[in-house]
């Protein structure tokens, strides 16, 4: 008896931590499959930017989580810019929103947008795609 | 005895580690859209001649021309240089030849005008009438055109 009970014992110290990490691994599956959405973010579209004229873009955020959160960051990024009129013409801002967004509610927060002073005549009727972004905690 | 104690041990840092995980899982939310940001075309001022100097007389010195000068974009614009074209008696009997440019005519201006609105200036020492003008040329409108250039402000 005492023969077979110490592999016993040796096996269940191997198999427990084992189980237990898989059980954690399947927990934080599980945890990813129950974790909300997230945010919805939408930016809109500002039109006759000249150079040196501060203008705002608005975005808009919902929280589609249970859970209220907070709004950390919004930032915007310009995706492509056309040849003769770098990204870096265009400058945008970031903005961190006070209080805290309910679940299902959304909030509409607005981006300082920039056209550069110096921005060449190539710069004249572009459009620059953005990609928004906005980063929450609970 | 000693080995519960090693496998309750094995236990409780495998569970501190499993909540870690958990925890950190839950607690930011992210998300991404888009957007556009769209530039202006600067458009061309208008101008139109609004008075051209009435004491103009043959052979006598260069008189001042007048304008008006509208700007239709949403942002300043400063004119920097100017230009003289056609010229013009107003459709009269005088001769359009005996009306000139005076070779010392001012090439360059500094004349801002406020965005979305009209200025009116004149330019002095501009149009001339040859000393030969007869007196079909008397009370004639004469006229030349005017073409600037600026940048924005």
């Amino acid at each position: 008896m005492t023969r077979t009970a110490r592999p016993a014992r040796l096996a269940a110290i191997v198999l427990v931590p084992v189980l237990l990490l898989a059980a954690v691994a399947a927990g934080a599956a599980g945890t990813h499959e129950r974790r909300p959405a997230g945010l919805a973010v939408q930016g809109s579209s500002v039109s006759g930017l000249v150079p040196g004229r501060a203008d705002r873009l608005t975005v808009t955020i919902r929280n589609k989580t249970r859970k209220p959160v907070r709004i950390t960051a919004v930032t915007a990024k310009v995706r492509t810019a056309p040849p003769g009129c770098p990204a870096s013409m265009l400058k945008v801002g970031s903005v961190k929103p006070a209080g805290r967004l309910r679940p299902g509610r959304s909030l509409a927060v607005r981006l300082p947008v920039q056209l550069v002073r110096t921005a060449p005549d190539a710069c004249q009727g572009v459009r620059f795609p953005l990609a928004v972004r906005a980063s929450a905690r609970r | 005895m000693r080995m519960r104690s090693r496998l309750a041990v094995l236990v409780s840092g495998t569970a501190v580690v499993a909540t870690a995980g958990v925890a950190f899982a839950v607690w930011t939310v992210d998300g991404a859209g888009s957007g556009s940001a769209t530039t202006g075309t600067a458009q061309d001022l208008t101008v139109v001649a609004s008075a051209v100097d009435s004491g103009i007389w043959p052979g006598g010195p260069a008189g001042a021309v007048g304008f008006k000068v509208t700007n239709p974009n949403p942002f300043p614009v400063k004119l920097t240089s100017v230009s003289y074209g056609a010229l013009g008696t107003g459709g009269s009997s005088c001769p359009v030849d005996q009306v000139s440019v005076d070779p010392s005519a001012p090439a360059a201006v500094d004349l801002v005008v406020p965005a979305g609105q009209t200025v009116t200036s004149s330019i002095a020492g501009v149009l001339r009438l040859a000393s030969s003008a007869t007196d079909s040329c008397q009370g004639v409108p004469l006229s030349v055109a005017l073409s600037f250039a600026g940048a924005q402000q």
